[in-house]
Parts: C-alpha cells; structure tokens; sequence
C-alpha cells in the first residue's frame, strides 16, 4: 500500500518531467530516432546477416561477418593498427600544438587575429581539398613539392622518396594532414578555454618571478585539464573516423597496409557488397572508441558529462 | 554518473540486440522483393507499341565527359525523341570517381535508373545481386549480338546470359614520343618489343612506363610476354597463372625493370607516364583519351602505334562501357529499346565524334575510322585485346593481382610462388 | 627599471610575432601551393619545379569555373541548404539541449548516453536506411517520397547533427545557474519563458560558435548530397560540382584549386568576422560562473 502510494507518486513526478521536457526533446527525439537510431538497428543487424541487397532480403547468420572479419586476412588488422597509430601520433601533437599556439596567441599584445585565422584556416578547408593539396605535395619524383625541397632544394635526401606508395611515408603523410588539419581546432578551443583562467593566477605567478614558459608549465596546463580531455576524446573518435586522407591519399595500398576502418568499411560495403562485413567492422569501431573513451574517463578521473560539475 | 552511462550503454546494446535478433528473425519489410518480373515482352515492336500512347520517363545515368555529353544531348537524344515522342530520357550525368558506389547505393535504396551506362569490369557484379535484367532472354537479342563485335559483347555475360549490350569500346594502344625513339635509333613506332628492349637497353633511364600495379595496367605486359589467367571458361586459375608460360612472362616484366628500361610508377615513384612522355620515356601503352585530351600531339611528335609484337604477337586489355537496364526500373521494355538504339549504327556515329570507339563490326572499316591516325591504330589494336576475367568477384581477383604483383616488386616475393598462391586464390573467388 | 621592463616585453612581443610568423608560414604552405598553382596552366601534367609562390598572375581558371553552367545553380543551392539547415539543426539542437540539461525526467542521462553513443557510431552505412525512411515519408506525395528533394536532403542533414549539437549546447547550459530559472518560475513563468528570454540570450555566444562549426560542415558535404540528390542537376551543391571537375581520366588540376579557393572564401569570411566572439560549451564555465 505505502509501496505503491510511493511507486504512482514517483509516475507522477516522472510523467510531469516528461511532460515539461516533451516540447523541448521531443523534436530532437523524433529526428534521431528515425534517421540515426533506426540505422544503427538496421547496421547491427545487417552486421548479424546475410544482405542480399536488391532484393532487401536479410538472412541471420549468426556471428559469421565477425568471424570473417578477423579471421579474414591481414586488412582488417592493419586497418585497425593504423587507426590506433594514428591516434598515438597524432593526438599529442593536436593537443600540444594546440596548446601551444593558442598560449601564444593569448600572450599577443597586437595582431592575435592574424594568427588565430591562419592556424585555423586548415579546419575550415574540406577534407577533399586538403587532401588533393597534400597528395600533390606528396607526389612522386620531382614533382612533388616535398621531394623536391628534400632532394633538389636541400639536399637533404640523395633520391626521391615515393611517399604515398609505402606503408611508413604513406602512413606519416596521413599523419601529418591529420594534425596539420585538426591542429587549429584544438587551438581554437584552448582560446576560449583560457579565457576560464582567472588571471590572478598569472599575476600570482609573476609576482614570485615566473616566466612565460613556467606559467604555461604549472598553471596553463593543469587548468586547462577539462579541455584537453575534451579535445582528446573528439581526436581519438576522429581517428577512428580517418577515411577521406585514405581514400585520397593511398588508398590503402600497398596491400592494405595504409588502410583504416572506416576505409575498409567502404571498400566491404560499397565495392564488394560485403554489407554484412562492413557493418560488422563499423560496430567493432564503434565499440573500441567506447571502452577507449571509458579508459580514458577512469585514467583523467573526469566525466565528460559531468566534467563542469 | 559514469557507472549510469555504462550501465545505459550495455542496456542499450542488449535491447538492440533483442531487436536485431526478432526483426532478423521476421519476415523483411523494408522492401518488397522483385523477384518475379513480369514475363518479358516476346518482341521489341509489341513492347513498344503497348507503350504509345503513355508518356513515360526514363532515367538514364552515364558518366560521359563535356564532349561526350555535349554530343548526347545536341544529337543522340534528338534522335531518339524524334522516334519516340512519348518517352522522355532523363539523362544524368554521374562523376565517375564515385559512380559504381552510387549504383550500389541504389540498389539499396531501390531508386536505380532504368538504363546506364556501365563499365564492363562491373556488370557481372551487378547482375549477381540481381539487379539486371537479363537482356539475352529478349527474342530479338540473337540476331542482334551478331552486329556487336566478340570482345565487347562478352563482357555482359554471367552465368550463360547476357545482361547489357555493349556500348562502346577502347583498349590499350601504345603511345609514342617518336623523338626520344628516334634517340634510341628506332625510326617512328617499333614493330617488336624485342627490337624496342634491344634498343633501350644501355639508356640507362627508362623508356617504358606503366602508372600502376593493377590489372588495367599489368594485363597488357603480362599477356604481351606471354602469361595466362585462366583457362578459356574462365573457371581456373591454377595451370594457367601459375604455369611456366605465366612465370617467364613475370620474370621477362622483372628484368627490364631490373634493366631500368620499364618502370612502374607506383612501385618506384616515377614520373607519371602523361608528364614523361614529353620528356623521358619513349613508350606507354593508354587509352585512346589521351589523344582526345590535347590538340597538340603531333607537333610534340607523340603518335599512336599498336603495342609491338613479342614473340610476334600483340596484346592489349578491353576497356570500355555497356548498357544496361536495371531490374528495379519499371519499364524495361522501353529501356531495352533505348540501349538498343544507343548501339545503333547512327549514334554509335555520332559518339564516335567525341572519341567513343563504336562496338558495331559494320564500323570497324568505316570511312570515320580508317581516315583518323588515332582511332584507326585502337581499332586495329582492339582485335588482340582480351577482356579481364568476367567474374563478379572481380573486385577481388583484382585486389589479389595487385597484392600479388606488388608483393614481387616491392617485398622482392620470388614470382613462381607468389603466382601460384594467387593462383589458388583466384581459384576460390572464380568458384 | 621602468624603461627596463618595457623593453623586455617589446623584445618578447616581437620574438613571440617572429616564432608564430614562422609557425605560420610553415602551415601555410599548402594554401600558397593551392593558390600559386590556380593560376597555372596544367594541361593535365604537373609544372617543374613544383611551385609555392605564384609565377604568374592568370585568371583563367577562375574566369573557366566562374562560367561553368551549372556554378549559378551550385552556390545558390549550397547557400540555401546550408543555411536552412543552420537555423533548423541549431534550433532544434538548443531545444534539445535545454531538455536535457535543465528539465528533470526519468531516463535522461540513458537517452543522453544513446545520444553520445551514436556519436561514436561510424555513419557511413547508415545512408541507405535513410533513404529507406525519406522514402517512407510522403506528405508532399509521390513514390519516392522525400528522396531526390531539398527537404528530405536537409532533414537528414539537421537529423544527423541534432546529438553532436546537443552534446555541445547542454555541456553550455549547465553551466549557467540554476538561480535565474527558479527566480522566473516562483514569478509563475513557463519553461519556455525561461527558455526564450533566458537561456537563449545568454547562450547566445555558444550558439553562434556551433554555428560556424555546423554551417562549414555542411557547406562541404559531399556524400549524402551526391547520394540523395545526384540524379538532379538542378539540385547540385558546390562540393558536387566540384567533383565533376576530377576528370575520369585526366585532372586540370588548376580548375580544381581554383574552384576549392572560390568555395573556401564565404567561409574564411564568416570566419573572420565571428572569430573573436566564438566560445566553447561548458569548457568557459569559470568565466561565466566567475
């Protein structure tokens, strides 16, 4: 009786929730649930099936895709060390660059503008353009600009490298347009992030003799911990989003040994007709970036959600 | 806060699961399987005239150029609208990069065109997923496939019918800077790759060059230097890729590129074939788009040739497009006499203008053709092109040739077992 | 000692202005090799040397795509989609966030976890449920439904930017205090006064920044675009166009640096005249706290 009186009191309160939150959530709701919670039924189950795709007949197979994906060769592998490789490098440099040049900038008398537009002028460029651009840098013989400056120019390098056709230089030109395009991005954020710093803390600082760098080193870093947790689970689900630099840049080859997922997915899906193994790659994907980011909530003992407190 | 996402992430996934599981388990209703066409029309003329008096579109997707474009809309289409005044042709054009994903989506989606213009190393694939009509199943197509020539009509079979008609066509030729030849004492187009290896043996730069590691690209050396696939049938790769024949063609295409005559661009990070033949190499072997891509080949004293002889046979690899009507697309009556009329003697005339090689053996000797350097030397060459292997799986077989060859030059595989291992490979796919 | 320190920071002004000068030019470099090769004349091969500062001054290749048919259509209909979409996907995305970081109802943080979740989800295979579903909807009639339409283009364009906005927005609105509300509802004011005459001015700032960052997305959206409307000349978009100057066989590469430069510009430009005021959700909560 008193259980209950409790339980309806609690329907209540929570129908009334609902009520007030409907108008606000409701569309939104609506939204995702028909064009991305609907398709991520549809791909998990795609990913449990045969799809035969004309005919739109889905036949359950069970765990096959997944065994065909990790057992199937060596591309799934590469794809899914270059993806965390990609992370390992890239992230760092994001987040220090970024750091870095947005501390900078701050500590500009004159001209902050200059730098801020410039820095940010590669996020604001398509993936496709920078990757034209970068594969024409990264062009074969003297015809491409790095090659010519390493060879021809500097003299640093005694032959051409052919950078985009073997797997390390493939791998370090993804890389490089990695932070090269995201560098700015961090940037950005750490700018407005510093604006959060109370300034007392620097004044505090340089009253006891402090420099710019010690500053930077012992109140800008720490400070600035929610944002870098902040940039860093964007970057590592945007490395596990690497495709476009791929598909431009190596295609995966040689072998597949400059692969990533997402491009491996592509390729399953809309080359072969493999949906079933695509959707199968796209949900271990999915599921890595979850524990990653977990992983990483534990090791910064923040939550993301909760990280304003 | 943390233990509640992860507890709504695990819900979140079970009940997916339970929802993958019973809807996996239910019959589909996404879509309506069209499987059961209707029974197709016994003739072409009493399709067509079930259909005069309604107006109908049809949606065709090709991928043409400017220049190919320009000549379908000023002059094919015309045509066809003068004949058919009730049906419209939507025609869209497609950017190739990502055509074959757009036709793959569609199927998905069950919003194909009714008619395109495909490339012939697809067609297979697409009619495994069943979504081509069958055009072999059409009474008049008999007579018919007797005007097209052999190699382009085989690239619309799959499993014992045809599902497309061919509908233009083009090959590798080789193409020639006369002036580095003439450097190599060789006077205008060598006729034999034995006197063309003779001459650019002491170079000491390379002569040859070929972009890449794939098939469009290798084939042409591979069979040039006398190396197999598969038998006839195309149903074996074992005996054929692996046979001795195929090792010494692979070990010929080492050694002059161990001789720095041959070199692969993306193998060695050469300069790219279109750039260095204006400079360095003496040889490639292309389509016949680089001709239509500049006006000035003459005057740099760049011709076309067929590829010379080794052993005293040519070779050379079918490229080209076909036309075919999509099971999906509710007229296909209509749309099989559209890709008819798109292979008739007029329009295959008239896209020849833009550089589109005909497919009729009524034009191989028209006048259009023998008068043009280029076209002529194509459609000469045409005659010892073969086309890849036919397979739906072809996506594959090309992914294990390009692995295969990619592992001789780079990772230094010794090719006898880097072609039997591919061999067996291609084997499980041509099954 | 005055004089002395007013030295030492000019001296460090100017090394800092020299340090990010280099910085930037070394990042640069792409843009100038974009720009200096526009104004080229390719015939499909590369130039020798490669170059990073321009040789010549042409125009051609702006003149060539500045005439191109279809350019006309490209850039109205980028516009209009881009900026249709804006104001739907950030109006829904702030009522959105709003619900979830300020209303109290069973499920929340569950729903809001799904929400990140698809975040994490790789979107590519979701296309063709989609079209499934546009398909599906046929208020405006016709078989096809929404697919081939600029609604149903834009529908799934807000659709698949209403979690990454809301994750944005609500980390925004909790920061602000719970103080103001409570003062409007004790006067006998709604959730939407609330929501309008509150919240929505104060996050004005956080709502412009997603919105540069939503608004460049969509300007260079090629996928679903291609997808969804690619049968449809008349529906083209930039990034669309763009792609069919990527020959099928050859590239005049100068058509294709200069039309990227073009599409780069209304951008930069949007970008310049709002960068000072762009904040970040939740991750400037000191400031407005303080």
């Amino acid at each position: 009786m008193h259980k209950s009186a409790i339980n309806s009191k609690k329907l209540k309160k929570g129908l009334r929730g609902w009520l007030t939150a409907c108008p606000f959530i409701l569309p939104g709701l609506i939204l995702v649930g028909l064009f991305i919670l609907y398709p991520m039924v549809f791909t998990i189950r795609i990913s449990l099936s045969e799809y035969q795709i004309v005919q739109g007949k889905i036949t359950f197979i069970g765990l096959q895709n997944f065994k065909n994906v990790l057992a199937g060769g060596s591309r799934f592998w590469y794809a899914y060390r270059n993806n965390i490789l990609y992370a390992i490098v890239t992230v760092p440099f994001i987040i220090l660059g970024g750091m870095l040049f947005s501390y900078l900038i701050n500590n500009l008398k004159h001209g902050g503008s200059i730098f801020r537009v410039g820095f940010y002028l590669p996020v604001i460029t398509s993936w496709v353009i920078v990757s034209l651009v970068f594969q024409y840098m990264f062009n074969n013989s003297d015809r491409g600009l790095i090659n010519y400056l390493l060879v021809d120019v500097f003299h640093i390098l005694d032959d051409y490298v052919p950078w985009l056709l073997r797997e390390w230089s493939g791998n370090a030109a993804i890389w490089l347009m990695g932070i090269w395009k995201n560098m700015g991005w961090a940037m950005l954020i750490y700018l407005a992030a510093l604006q959060g710093i109370p300034a007392d803390y620097y004044e505090a600082a340089k009253l006891d003799g402090a420099g710019l760098w010690k500053s930077f080193a012992y109140i800008t870093i720490p400070c600035l911990r929610p944002t870098t947790f902040y940039v860093m689970v964007n970057m590592i689900i945007g490395s596990f989003n690497v495709f476009i630099q791929v598909l431009m840049l190596t295609g995966g080859n040689p072998n597949g040994k400059t692969s990533a997922l997402q491009y491996l997915l592509y390729d399953k899906a809309f080359n072969k007709f493999e949906f079933g193994e695509a959707s199968a790659v796209g949900l271990i994907s999915a599921v890595s970036i979850v524990i990653l980011t977990l992983v990483l909530n534990k090791t910064f003992k923040l939550d993301s959600v909760e990280k304003e407190g | 806060m943390k233990k509640s996402i992860l507890k709504a992430i695990s819900l979140l996934m079970v009940a997916i699961l339970i929802m993958s599981c019973l809807s996996g388990c239910s019959k589909s209703a996404e879509k309506v399987a069209e499987d059961e066409k209707a029974p197709l029309g016994s003739t072409g003329s009493e399709s067509s005239s079930s259909v005069k008096d309604e107006e109908i579109t049809l949606t065709f997707w090709h991928t043409y150029g400017d220049a190919e474009e320009a000549q379908l809309k000023n002059e094919v289409l015309p045509m066809w609208e003068k004949s058919h005044p009730n049906i419209k042709i939507d025609a869209v054009r497609q950017d190739g990069g990502q055509f074959h994903q757009m036709i793959v989506t569609s199927f998905g989606t069950g919003m194909s065109p009714d008619v395109a213009r495909v490339d012939i190393a697809n067609i297979a694939a697409y009619a495994k997923q069943g979504g081509l009509v069958a055009l072999s199943d059409y009474s008049d197509f008999s007579d018919l496939a007797k005007d097209y020539m052999d190699a382009p009509l085989s690239t619309n079979l799959y499993q014992g019918k045809y599902y497309g008609l061919p509908l233009d066509t083009n090959c590798k030729a080789a193409v020639i800077n006369t002036n580095i030849m003439g450097e190599l004492g060789i006077n205008g187009a060598p006729t034999t790759m034995e006197e063309f290896i003779a001459a650019a043996k002491d170079r000491g730069s390379y002569s040859l060059n070929v972009s890449g590691v794939g098939d469009w690209d290798m084939y042409p050396y591979f069979w040039l230097f006398g190396g197999t696939l598969t038998d006839d049938g195309f149903t074996k790769a074992t005996g054929y890729l692996d046979s001795e024949a195929s090792v010494n063609a692979m070990k010929k295409i080492i050694e002059l590129h161990d001789e720095k005559i041959f070199t692969i661009r993306d193998i060695d990070g050469s300069v790219d074939a279109w750039d260095g033949i204006n400079s360095e190499y003496a040889m490639f072997f292309e389509g016949p788009w680089y001709f239509g891509s500049y006006d000035d080949c003459a005057a740099k004293g760049i011709i076309a040739s067929t590829i010379p002889t080794f052993n005293g046979n040519s070779a050379s690899v079918v490229g080209g497009e076909d036309i075919a009507v999509f099971a999906t697309g509710k007229h296909p009556e209509v749309s099989y006499e559209f890709a008819k009329f798109m292979t008739s003697k007029d329009v295959q005339l008239a896209m020849l203008k833009s550089g589109q090689l005909p497919i009729l053996k009524s034009l191989v000797n028209d006048e259009a053709i023998t008068s043009n350097p280029v076209w002529s030397v194509y459609m000469k060459q045409l005659e010892s092109a073969k086309a890849r292997i036919p397979s739906p799986n072809n996506t594959a077989i090309q992914e294990i040739w390009s692995e295969t060859v990619t592992s001789i030059f780079i990772d230094g595989v010794d090719p006898q077992s880097a072609l039997s291992s591919a061999a067996a490979r291609i084997d499980e796919e041509l099954r | 000692m005055k004089q002395g320190k007013k030295a030492t920071f000019y001296i460090g002004q100017a090394l800092l202005w020299i340090f990010l000068l280099g910085a930037l030019f070394v990042f640069s470099i792409p843009f100038l090799f974009m720009i200096s090769n526009s104004f080229e004349e390719f015939s499909y091969v590369l130039p020798y040397p490669p170059r990073i500062f321009p040789s010549k001054f042409n125009f051609d290749a702006y003149k060539y795509v500045l005439e191109l048919d279809l350019f006309g259509t490209a850039v109205r209909n980028s516009i209009i989609n881009t900026i249709v979409t804006v104001v739907i996907a950030v109006f829904i995305s702030t009522l959105s966030a709003y619900g979830f970081a300020k209303i109290e109802f069973p499920g929340r943080d569950k729903i809001f976890a799904i929400y990140l979740f698809t975040l994490m989800m790789p979107g590519f295979l979701n296309i063709i449920p989609q079209f499934l579903v546009l398909k599906g909807i046929k208020i405006f009639g016709g078989e096809t439904g929404l697919v081939g339409t600029r609604a149903g283009l834009i529908l799934i364009y807000v659709a698949t930017n209403v979690c990454g906005h809301t994750f944005f927005l609500r980390n925004f609105f909790r920061s602000l205090p719970e103080s103001l509300s409570e003062s409007v509802l004790l006067d006998g004011g709604s959730r939407s006064t609330i929501f309008f005459k509150i919240m929505l001015p104060l996050s004005k700032p956080a709502i412009g920044t997603m919105s540069i960052f939503a608004i460049q997305g969509f300007w260079e959206e090629y996928f679903t675009a291609k997808v969804l409307v690619g049968a449809n000349e008349s529906m083209i978009t930039f990034p669309l166009l763009l792609q069919r100057l990527n020959g099928q066989h050859a590239t005049r590469w100068e058509w294709v640096f200069a039309a990227s430069l073009l599409a780069l510009i209304p951008i930069v430009i949007l970008f310049i005249i709002f960068q000072k005021k762009m904040v970040v959700g939740g991750l400037t909560s000191g400031a407005v706290k303080g």
